[in-house]
């Protein structure tokens, strides 16, 4: 399936969230995810279907 | 003197729209301590300073602290510099790690928090907690090393989210974080959390 991960289209095999983590090599602690619109929290996994829209932050350390 | 005469040459609505907003600041390091005097300067004058951490030497690179500092909690210490920019404001401070528990109870009631921590786990989950409890959140990701600031810059990701930094400019090894870099990103924290206050979510 298709999915729009910040604005770009991928291919993806990814059936939920943690899979999509995973298949990308980020790691959850470091990450703010919404799907569609809304934040999954940390310890919530969420399913994924053709079409949806993932926009990832990833955090890099420095402050 | 009249604290106003303080604001006289800020641009009009500047201070009004910053007065008695209260302003919930994680981490009084190189973000936190240079953001806050930004926002007083400005107008802000009711802050929440948050920070388990005490002042050592090699802060001083780019933290608003001095040598006379170092050993002294970083909220207090940052506490009375504020003060002595504007006497009257009202400056919360609270000297304790910040954890999935505490977090929401410690920015209780204000109207935009700054992420300001130095760790990429921290900065992950206090922006995680804010966001899925609706906060409005100014964040900083991606400001090491030593390159053009201009690579820094200011990402509205959701109405209530703004994201300051290059996104991957990571600091560890040999890549370390420059007063100039960070004071960039930490102006335009301060400016980001004027933009959010007052506009809806």
């Amino acid at each position: 399936m298709k999915l729009i991960i910040n604005g770009k289209e991928k291919e993806s095999k990814s059936k939920n969230i943690q899979e999509l983590i995973n298949e990308l090599s980020l790691h959850r602690g470091n990450i703010v995810i919404e799907l569609n619109g809304q934040i999954i929290p940390r310890e919530e996994n969420a399913s994924l279907k053709d079409k949806d829209r993932v926009e990832i932050v990833s955090f890099v350390g420095g402050g | 003197m009249s604290i106003e005469s303080i604001f006289e040459r800020n641009p009009k609505g500047v201070r009004e729209k910053l007065k008695d907003k209260k302003i919930g600041i994680a981490g009084c390091g190189g973000l936190g301590s240079n953001l806050a005097i930004n926002l007083v300067r400005m107008g802000a004058d009711n802050l929440v300073l948050v920070d388990f951490d005490v002042i050592e030497p090699s802060n001083l690179n780019r933290q608003q602290y001095f040598q006379e500092d170092v050993g002294k909690p970083k909220v207090e210490t940052l506490k009375d510099v504020l003060l002595k920019i504007n006497p009257k404001s009202q400056i919360l401070i609270s000297k304790q790690a910040l954890n999935p528990k505490n977090i929401i109870k410690t920015f209780e009631s204000c109207e935009v928090v700054a992420e300001c921590f130095d760790l990429a786990d921290q900065k992950a989950m206090l922006v995680n907690i804010l966001l899925e409890n609706n906060f409005k959140v100014v964040a900083v990701s991606g400001i090491a090393g030593d390159q053009d600031p201009q690579d820094i810059k200011i990402n509205f990701k959701r109405p209530n989210f703004v994201l300051i930094g290059d996104e991957k400019s990571c600091c560890g090894g040999t890549i370390g974080l420059m007063s100039a870099r960070v004071s960039v990103a930490a102006a335009y924290q301060a400016w980001a959390v004027y933009k959010l206050l007052g506009d809806r979510v």
